[in-house]
């Protein structure tokens, strides 16, 4: 028997005036999946997250949460879906215990959801913060009870908007690894970050978008092999200018430090003597897998 | 989960300063003319020798201070529902309740419902102060009772309207200063149509319709007058918001 996606979205469209913010979006998110969205600013990464939480509605097509009709099925599948907004926003009245009983209120959860709200506000370190007024804690912790306002009806899909913007990294591993013990669970984690190493750590699958559109789904491993070879990082003396022979390598250049794409580790051996016979000298040097970031540089800059 | 949004805006007034602080004012001006109306009718009913110049001291304070009510909540309405949507637009916290499994319908209801509770307090300890003539009058609580029910149709229609005005924009004070001019002119519509008083334009008053309860009369065309505004201006509101997820 085929599990029910935890998110299915078909041929889904928005339109805001002439701007076509999302141009057909077919894709289907496992039960279970800890799965990354990215894409550059404007890319429709936001706008599909709307669509799903019913901040908006689509201008064509059809979005499901655990095969509910996020329109036409809006309360069901609501219930079945928390949101972390990108933006740190907050009711500025009350303090983080009354905000999270409040957002748990709303979705038809009493005083028999204490036990989870309690468990939430201390797996995110918010203990010493939960009676304390919204207004008066720091951008951190305002970035944790927004998370823990998501979580507060245990939902089973959760979308992450950018969770990580300007936030420490004391925080960043405390959250992950709170995210990563509900994904464990069970939990379907949808993740939408700039910091794409947290995406290739984290996330089994990568949607990338580009203006609208999905340029690239795949597991982040087939992501990974589609960027042939590795890199080589020196850092030349100063002055140096390279031999023509290795110059058409050069993938990446900042200052004296040159990156070169290599097809195979042999030709490792390749550049080091043609340095050798050009008498320049570098003082250091690095060998790099291609990372997320590669493959999202030359595949958003190839669509 | 719609008394949670009603719970959670009663709980917002009196949060902040401006629910307390409105409460008090509210309570110190009643009390004042409550006060004032006691002593002004010893003073006439002094000089009032005849029957018919005689008349009960319910509808003399009564009349005093229902008809300083009706006026007064016309600043202490908008003051109040300025905030309940536009604020929230403002702060994107609009989020949270458009997230959850209510419908839009639930959410204007529920914040309605937690204006017109915080109101009825008011006008709850409004009844309370004129029934506490009864321990040395028999006092006409039918009178009251009118009184009571006409001028909470008219702040629940205020509110009402104010709702819809708050959800139109980011700004409360701006919501709050539409919201004002709006129900003045509303309330007052029948002095600036003195000329023709059966008019549609006239009919649309709200004075006109709290008039008949003023006199303790109540009359079922206007309770339905009151009630058709009060849900006419939920369902815009309602429809606003709709727009709002439709364009976003």
């Amino acid at each position: 028997m085929t599990m029910t996606p935890a998110i299915k979205i078909e041929q889904v469209t928005k339109d805001f005036g002439a701007l076509k913010a999302l141009k057909g979006i077919d894709l289907s998110i496992e039960q279970g999946e800890f799965f990354a969205l990215l894409g550059p600013n404007g890319a429709g990464k936001s706008t599909l997250i709307n669509l799903l939480a019913g901040l908006l509605r689509p201008s064509s097509g059809k979005l499901a949460v655990m095969g509910y009709d996020v329109v036409s099925q809006y309360a069901q599948a609501r219930q079945l879906l928390g949101v972390v907004p990108q933006e740190l926003v907050f009711d500025p009245f009350f303090n983080v215990r009354e905000m999270l009983r409040f957002q748990a209120g709303y979705f038809g959860r009493g005083p028999e959801n204490d036990a989870w709200v309690d468990e939430v506000i201390e797996s995110l370190g918010l203990t010493d913060k939960a009676h304390v007024n919204m207004r008066r804690l720091s951008g951190g912790m305002k970035r944790r009870a927004l998370i823990a306002q998501a979580l507060a009806h245990k939902p089973p899909v959760i979308v992450l908007d950018e969770p990580t913007a300007g936030v420490d990294v004391e925080l960043r591993q405390t959250m992950w690894a709170f995210i990563q013990r509900l994904n464990r669970e069970g939990h379907t984690i949808i993740l939408t970050t700039h910091y794409l190493e947290e995406a290739e750590v984290l996330c089994s699958r990568v949607a990338m978008m580009k203006s609208g559109q999905i340029v690239a789904l795949d597991t982040t491993a087939n992501l990974l092999k589609q960027i042939p070879g590795k890199q080589l990082r020196v850092t030349m003396a100063p002055g140096s200018v390279l031999p023509a022979g290795i110059a058409a390598l050069v993938r990446h250049r900042d200052g004296d430090v040159y990156t070169f794409t290599l097809n195979d580790v042999a030709q490792v051996a390749d550049v080091l003597a043609e340095l050798r016979q050009s008498q320049l000298t570098f003082t250091d040097m690095q060998l790099l897998e291609a990372d997320l970031e590669d493959v999202f540089v030359d595949m958003v800059g190839r669509a | 989960m719609i008394f949670n949004i009603t719970r959670k805006e009663l709980k917002s007034l009196f949060s902040s300063p401006m629910g307390w602080v409105v409460l008090a004012l509210l309570q110190f001006v009643f009390g004042t003319f409550f006060l004032n109306g006691i002593e002004q009718y010893f003073q006439t009913m002094s000089g009032a020798i005849r029957p018919e110049q005689r008349i009960g001291v319910t509808e003399f304070v009564g009349a005093n201070i229902f008809g300083i009510a009706s006026f007064v909540m016309l600043f202490a309405v908008p003051l109040l529902s300025m905030r309940l949507i536009s604020d929230e637009r403002r702060q994107q916290t609009l989020t949270f309740l458009f997230s959850a499994p209510l419908s839009l319908t639930e959410i204007v209801v529920g914040k309605f419902l937690g204006l017109v509770t915080f109101l009825s307090i008011v006008i709850f300890f409004l009844a309370a102060m004129m029934s506490t003539l009864n321990f040395w009058a028999e006092i006409d609580f039918g009178y009251i009772a009118a009184n009571v029910i006409g001028l909470w149709l008219l702040v629940a229609s205020f509110s009402s309207l104010g709702v819809y005005v708050s959800s139109l924009t980011q700004q409360p004070i701006v919501a709050g200063i539409i919201s004002f001019i709006a129900l003045f002119a509303l309330l007052l519509l029948d002095n600036f149509m003195a000329g023709d008083p059966t008019g549609t334009m006239s009919y649309l008053s709200l004075m006109r319709h709290f008039e008949p309860f003023s006199r303790g009369l109540l009359d079922t065309r206007d309770v339905a007058y009151f009630l058709l505004f009060i849900v006419t201006f939920l369902t815009l509101t309602v429809r606003r918001l709709d727009a709002d997820r439709l364009r976003g």
